[in-house]
């Protein structure tokens, strides 16, 4: 069971619309794994496999975004190349995981390609720019388009059109404890992520609501919306408190 | 100077103008982003506008400018609306082209770490794990509330950033940052929360280990609970600060050595 030419475009046209989405139109919002594989889930016609897949995938790569330009795994690529192959081998959601890590990592030589590429257009923007141009300058922008959407739309393309026999192989040499590990290493991943952003935040000043949000984890076992509400009242706490000693110091000081 | 200081009626061509840099920002800001220069051929795109009306007669003034323009430029693309609304606002009133780089240069530092740490780290982060939690339990809601929700806010602060702070100038870039300081204050908090909250929900590590003691078997990772719920996550995530923090390694080294790491932990039976 292989995925057909049509299937295959169209994967292909989803991928480069997200990555564009990511690097043009920058929402960063169809190339996040959520909605990357929801698209793809639809494309496959199993959209419970692309909620989960694009679901997990998300909170894998939580708090991982190019933070002033950074490269980072294409979990985007990596979402959509593991639910369509986890559809169409039929192995569903273990094998999109398996699937789809290893794709993250190696795709993202295929973003520094595309960084690399753009040099030119940067180099030749200098001599159109030296020219007094602006002809040129306005029509060559655009092509930054179409570097972004190849190097994604190429890969992935060739990964589901000929992706699904190699993985198949794959899957009846391997034996299953190499998908429990990668399973098992995966669900690790978002700890990366939260890790980057501590490193974005002022996390040393502020470690008491790091440990707030902990232990409303950890010790009573809240989820999102709870510790959402708890947070905002502490912090509303905080706020008004240091309000009214500001205004009791002005009162003073007159 | 001019009208556009004041913040009374503009002219009808840089009203015009203005609202076409806004939009460019939206389309297409980081189409051409390179290692070299990063954003920088990007920032004179969406500039070209103004350019092209101003110096339509003054072809060396305008190659002058152009090639300004083409400087190395990285800042968020949510906040470099501001930006560009001051440095359009500046090169209409034709101020003299090094202090226009000077301050181009000045505010893309602040507001890329503003915008990163309130856009990503803070709203999306938050967002999209609601919407996964929902999305991992087979809800639809979960990929389809995050579209407007991230759509509208993103639209708003781009195109109203740009042409507010052209129409309104310098008085405009303070008036943002100081609602800026307030906000990413009460927001760095709120991140630290959920981080610390994600630490244990988002990372699911425990160990299957037991231990003989006696005549009855112990699981550790009972033991592990009653000192400290969360314990491997908190170590992993610990880990992972470390290696970015003290190691300064990438993130894509980081993620491998997970993988590496995790997977032989969980084949010699730990993880």
């Amino acid at each position: 069971m292989g995925i057909g030419f049509g299937v295959a475009i169209a994967l292909s046209l989803w991928a480069a619309f997200c990555i564009l989405d990511l690097k043009c139109f920058k929402t960063a919002l169809f190339s996040r794994p959520l909605l990357a594989g929801f698209g793809a889930g639809i494309i496959m016609g199993n959209i419970p496999l692309g909620l989960s897949v694009g679901g997990t995938l998300e909170l894998m790569s939580m708090g991982v975004w190019n933070y002033g330009g950074a490269v980072i795994p294409d979990y985007t690529c990596a979402t959509i190349i593991g639910v369509a192959i986890g559809a169409a081998t039929g192995k569903n959601f273990s094998a999109s995981i398996a699937v789809a890590i290893p794709v993250a990592l190696l795709f993202t030589y295929f973003d520094i390609l595309a960084m690399t590429v753009n040099t030119f257009y940067q180099h030749k923007s200098d001599q159109f720019a030296k020219e007094g141009n602006i002809k040129k300058l306005e029509a060559m922008h655009p092509l930054g388009y179409l570097t972004w959407a190849l190097s994604r739309a190429i890969p992935v393309f060739l990964a589901v059109a000929f992706g699904t026999t190699v993985v198949n192989n794959i899957f009846s040499v391997c034996p299953q404890w190499v998908f429990t590990a990668i399973g098992t290493a995966g669900k690790l991943f978002p700890a990366l992520g939260i890790a980057l952003l501590l490193k974005m935040l002022p996390a040393r000043k502020y470690v008491v609501y790091l440990m707030l949000g902990y232990f409303l984890a950890a010790y009573l076992k809240f989820s999102f919306i709870p510790i959402t509400i708890v947070g905002i009242i502490v912090i509303g706490i905080v706020e008004i408190a240091k309000r009214e000693s500001a205004a009791a110091n002005a009162k003073k000081a007159n | 100077m001019s009208d556009q200081k004041n913040g009374t009626t503009m002219s009808q061509e840089p009203a015009r103008d203005i609202k076409k840099v806004a939009w460019r920002l939206i389309l297409a800001f980081q189409c051409c982003e390179n290692f070299e220069r990063e954003q920088a051929y990007d920032f004179l795109y969406c500039i070209l506008p103004f350019l092209k009306r101003k110096y339509k007669d003054r072809s060396e003034e305008l190659k002058e400018r152009l090639t300004a323009n083409n400087n190395f430029f990285n800042c968020n693309p949510v906040f470099t609306g501001p930006v560009l609304g001051m440095t359009c606002a500046m090169e209409e009133n034709e101020v003299d082209e090094e202090t226009i780089q000077s301050v181009k240069v000045g505010l893309m530092g602040p507001l890329a770490g503003i915008g990163d740490t309130l856009v990503y780290t803070l709203y999306m982060s938050v967002l999209f794990a609601f919407g996964a939690a929902l999305a991992t339990s087979g809800s639809i809601a979960g990929p389809i509330m995050v579209i407007p929700l991230v759509l509208i806010p993103l639209f708003l602060a781009r195109y109203y950033g740009t042409i507010y702070t052209f129409k309104k100038g310098m008085e405009a870039m303070d008036q943002i940052m100081t609602i800026m300081d307030s906000i990413t204050s009460v927001a760095s908090k709120f991140g630290c929360v959920m981080a610390g909250a994600m630490a244990v929900l988002l990372v699911s590590a425990s160990t299957p280990l037991t231990m003989q003691l006696g005549k009855g078997t112990i699981k550790i990772q009972d033991r592990l609970d009653s000192i400290l719920p969360g314990l491997i996550p908190l170590l992993v995530v610990g880990i992972c600060y470390l290696l970015l923090k003290k190691a300064k390694l990438k993130p894509v080294y980081v993620l491998w050595i997970l993988l590496v790491v995790g997977m032989l932990a969980s084949v010699v039976g730990v993880l």
